[in-house]
């Protein structure tokens, strides 16, 4: 299949790399069919979660434990039900960035991660209970961040689906 | 701004067409039953909160995917420097 999309032109896909957000995410509940796309080449650290539906539509969500890599979501027993998982340690997470024109504005939420199910591809945005996660963390308070985002760059972005074992 | 004392089973009315009951108190928690015409929106504080977020990381809302790539590179050197140290 294929998806016209604003940022990446062009991208071939198979049904199997979606993900089906349950209720969608908070505030764009129509839409619950993303393909979650790579900004770089095999790394799933960064990844862009496209809508199928609008292709417009399309969040940059970062995996919380290259930023804080003891990240431990408390999800809600009606969340880890919906999601058919036995505990919060079997998904995968990602949280979503505020990508601002100054970097040093940058901003990710912590608190409500999409949690996604690796084998069945269903997710949910959950709102976790941990109270030292907030709706906004500056992606330059995290150690090192804020060096890397200081250094010129150069090097382009690939959009690839993501792989099926990644 | 109203502070006032319920007990469970007692209920709140607001304007004409909104209750709102005492269900089952327990330490630190409250459970609410919110009687509401459909017009009204009836939403958890930190779900608007979370949608409010959402909104502004749209991509719509993005100067462009350059400013992405350079939070790329940032977690590529943030990772590099993280596995070079032992």
């Amino acid at each position: 299949m294929n998806i016209k999309t604003d940022y990446f032109g062009d991208v071939e896909y198979q049904e199997g790399d979606l993900i089906t957000v349950q209720e969608g995410f908070f505030g764009f509940p129509e839409l619950k069919r993303f393909l979650p796309l790579q900004l770089e080449k095999n790394d799933d650290s960064l990844l862009l979660m496209q809508s199928v539906e609008r292709r417009e539509i399309a969040f940059v969500t970062v995996a919380p434990t290259t930023l804080m890599p003891d990240y431990s979501p408390a999800v809600s027993t009606e969340d880890l039900t919906a999601l058919e998982a036995e505990d919060s340690g079997i998904l995968s997470y990602y949280a979503i960035c505020v990508i601002k024109s100054n970097y040093l504005e940058d901003t990710v939420n912590l608190k409500c991660p999409l949690a996604i199910h690796p084998k069945t591809k269903m997710a949910r945005q959950v709102m976790l209970e941990n109270q030292s996660y907030g709706f906004r963390h500056k992606l330059s308070s995290f150690p090192g961040i804020l060096k890397g985002l200081n250094s010129e760059s150069g090097g382009s972005i690939h959009a690839d689906t993501v792989s099926e074992n990644g | 701004m109203l502070i006032l004392y319920r007990k469970t089973g007692d209920g709140i009315l607001i304007g004409d067409n909104v209750r709102i009951t005492v269900v089952e108190t327990s330490s630190g928690g409250v459970r609410l039953a919110i009687d509401a015409p459909r017009d009204i929106t009836v939403i958890r504080e930190e779900l608007a909160m979370a949608a409010e977020v959402n909104e502004d990381s749209v991509l719509p809302s993005l100067p462009s995917l350059d400013s992405v790539h350079l939070l790329q590179e940032a977690l590529e050197k943030h990772h590099r420097k993280n596995e070079s140290t032992p």
